[in-house]
């Protein structure tokens, strides 16, 4: 049984059990993996985390994404090593996590991480579940709200700045690193105003196909309502793009996020999930 | 007898008040006229307000003139004389909007957005106040030879009062995002013209305080231009040094809490007015470019975290490059640093520690 180092180098030799999403991730600059390989060269259990406010003057945390083991060993060494070597290099204080998985909570207890239930702050539904809402049936966006696939690179990224600036992220640590290809360029929206980017409204859409929104954002008078023409717009080109069945993913992390959802999706809830913390 | 002395004296009181206005409104139009480095949009509704409310000084003189017939004239074009008076102060109304959102959003995108929803009113007083010239609606010339205003004028004050509030809600909300506007504080004018207002209702006709009011807030609004023009660097369009210490104020008061210092060195350059045009384009508007020193920009911002400074460095590189290839028989060559706040240090603390290295204090 060997452990190593997750990166960008060599994450496809555990995709059968990271998935391709998170091995995409594993290009991310925040993202960090351990990995088990077991003596058949076949992957035994990986450690994905994500670290959090790395690069501000808070602590840093750890978000750890992923746990999954085939073997209590694998998983034991691969906590052992991140606890006693990881945490230390990267400065981390807390690590926490979220998960469906009781086993997996269970794990994480005996490691010293609490074990909470609640519902979670991730949302799934499928593309259909937008197209009926009375928003999107009679919102018509208009001219100055666009996809993001006609921005310049420098427009691009003279919006993140402004946004980055003001001390908005989304769902994204690494905002400043992500180029405008990370992003679903057609279903993604920006509002422009005096030639300037004062709206946007990023989505990802991952290899295995789930589109995740994971910065909406707006600035100046009105911002309230180019945010809602913002959502119109990108649920309507996603409509045109991609099979009614297909994933979003949405996570209410902030109070704003969470009243919207209730508002226009109120029979949709979070899954039940464990989480727990640990401090370091 | 001097000819003075045979002006009746309600219309001297008028003159009078109204001179005091239109002096000083032509002293800001002046001095606002030389002011270096403002945008010229900005400049010239400025000066279209000044205007404006030096033309209602004028009305209200000729008015009082008229009432004590000094100048004998039809009942018609005094009723023409007042109606320009109206849409002359509702013409303001609309300016000061025009004016406001320019200085808050440096554009007129937004109120082009709803300019029906702006302009609406206007044009409904509009129509109405031409139609004033054959019938009474707002104002009618009574038995007595004077103008007296309808039971429908307080719909013109309801709306010129709307505009007022609209300004200041959007000020309020701009302020509650951005954090509160330096150099504009829309009770700076509001204030005087509304006391003036109300003195004018309150007071005889002839004593004619709302022009004053607003050429007195105009001034004061200038005054604060003018403050914030006293910090600029002409060459740079940038604060100047003198900015540091009412900086060092702003954060020792919590009013400002500055996240990270960046400097932007030129070692030299003589092209530091091309380097700070790069700068301006690439610096989102939160930040706050004080030039330190001849070839020495600081920049603060409220953000604390390294990758938006790295943002901000890559792209001030990429646009030096392409100047220098423009330019190569004059590169710029410019080292950029920055200091994030450490961890239980103080915005003021941080400020500090960074000038004193840099022997700017």
């Amino acid at each position: 049984m060997e452990i190593e180092e997750i990166s960008s180098d060599n994450a496809e030799d555990f995709l059968s059990i990271l998935g391709p999403d998170i091995v995409d991730d594993m290009k991310r600059v925040f993202y960090r993996g351990l990995g088990v390989m077991g003596d058949s060269s076949e992957p035994e259990g990986v450690l994905i985390y994500e670290l959090v406010d790395a690069e501000s003057d808070k602590d840093t945390k750890s978000h750890v994404v992923m746990a999954k083991y085939n073997s209590p060993e694998a998983g034991k060494a691969v906590q052992k090593l991140y606890k006693e070597d990881y945490v230390y290099e990267e400065n981390i204080i807390e690590s926490f996590y979220e998960s469906e998985d009781e086993k997996l909570a269970d794990d994480f207890a005996t490691e010293g991480f609490s074990k909470d239930k609640k519902e979670s702050d991730v949302v799934k539904i499928s593309l259909k579940d937008t197209a009926g809402l009375d928003l999107v049936k009679k919102g018509n966006p208009p001219s100055y709200v666009k996809s993001i696939i006609e921005l310049s690179v420098a427009q691009y990224r003279t919006a993140i700045k402004a946004c980055l600036f003001k001390g908005h992220k989304g769902v994204l640590e690494d905002l400043a690193y992500l180029p405008m290809t990370w992003f679903e360029r057609e279903v993604s929206a920006c509002s422009i105003t005096d030639g300037n980017v004062d709206g946007l409204f990023l989505v990802r859409a991952t290899p295995s196909g789930v589109l995740i929104p994971v910065l909406f954002f707006a600035t100046g008078p009105d911002s309230v309502k180019r945010l809602a023409y913002m959502l119109i717009y990108s649920i309507k080109k996603a409509l045109e793009k991609y099979p009614p069945e297909t994933e979003v993913i949405i996570s209410r992390t902030k109070k704003a996020s969470k009243e919207m959802i209730k508002k226009l999706l109120p029979e949709v809830k979070g899954d039940e999930v464990f989480f727990g913390s640990r401090k370091e | 007898m001097s000819f003075v002395s045979m002006i009746p004296d309600e219309v001297l009181a008028s003159f009078y008040l109204n001179s005091i206005a239109i002096v000083l409104l032509v002293g800001v139009i002046v001095l606002y006229g030389r002011a270096g480095r403002r945008d010229k949009t900005e400049k010239r509704i400025f000066s279209d307000m000044a205007l404006l409310i030096i033309l209602l000084s004028v009305s209200y003189v000729f008015e009082t003139a008229v009432s004590e017939q000094i100048v004998p004239l039809h009942y018609k074009i005094i009723i023409a004389e007042e109606v320009l008076h109206d849409i002359v102060l509702n013409g303001f109304c609309i300016a000061w909007i025009l004016y406001a959102n320019y200085r808050m959003y440096k554009g007129f995108g937004y109120v082009k957005r709803k300019k029906w929803l702006y302009l609406a009113p206007f044009f409904i007083l509009l129509v109405l106040n031409m139609a004033n010239m054959f019938f009474p609606v707002f104002r009618y010339y009574g038995d007595d030879m004077k103008v007296h205003d309808t039971a429908l004028f307080i719909l013109q004050d309801i709306i010129r009062y709307g505009y007022m509030v609209v300004a200041a809600v959007q000020l309020y909300k701009h302020n509650k995002e951005e954090g509160s506007s330096r150099f504009f504080n829309m009770i700076t004018f509001v204030f005087p013209a509304a006391a003036g207002a109300v003195l004018h209702d309150l007071t005889p006709y002839y004593i004619q305080t709302l022009s004053l009011g607003m050429a007195v807030g105009l001034a004061l609004l200038y005054a604060e231009i003018a403050n914030e023009q006293s910090f600029c660097d002409r060459e740079t369009g940038f604060f100047d040094r003198s900015y540091v210490e009412h900086m060092a104020e702003l954060i020792s008061n919590k009013k400002y809490d500055v996240g990270n210092v960046m400097v932007f060195d030129l070692e030299g350059s003589e092209n530091i007015a091309d380097f700070c045009k790069i700068l301006k384009k690439q610096l989102p508007v939160d930040c706050e470019p004080i030039r330190l020193k001849k070839d020495e920009i600081l920049v603060l911002s409220t953000v604390n975290e390294k990758a938006p400074l790295f943002m901000v460095a890559e792209d001030v590189k990429m646009s030096v490059e392409e100047y220098n290839e423009k330019n190569s028989e004059n590169p710029m060559d410019v080292k950029i640093r920055y200091q994030l706040k450490k961890k239980k240090e103080s915005g003021y603390e941080l400020f500090d520690r960074v000038l004193k290295r840099l022997n700017a204090r």
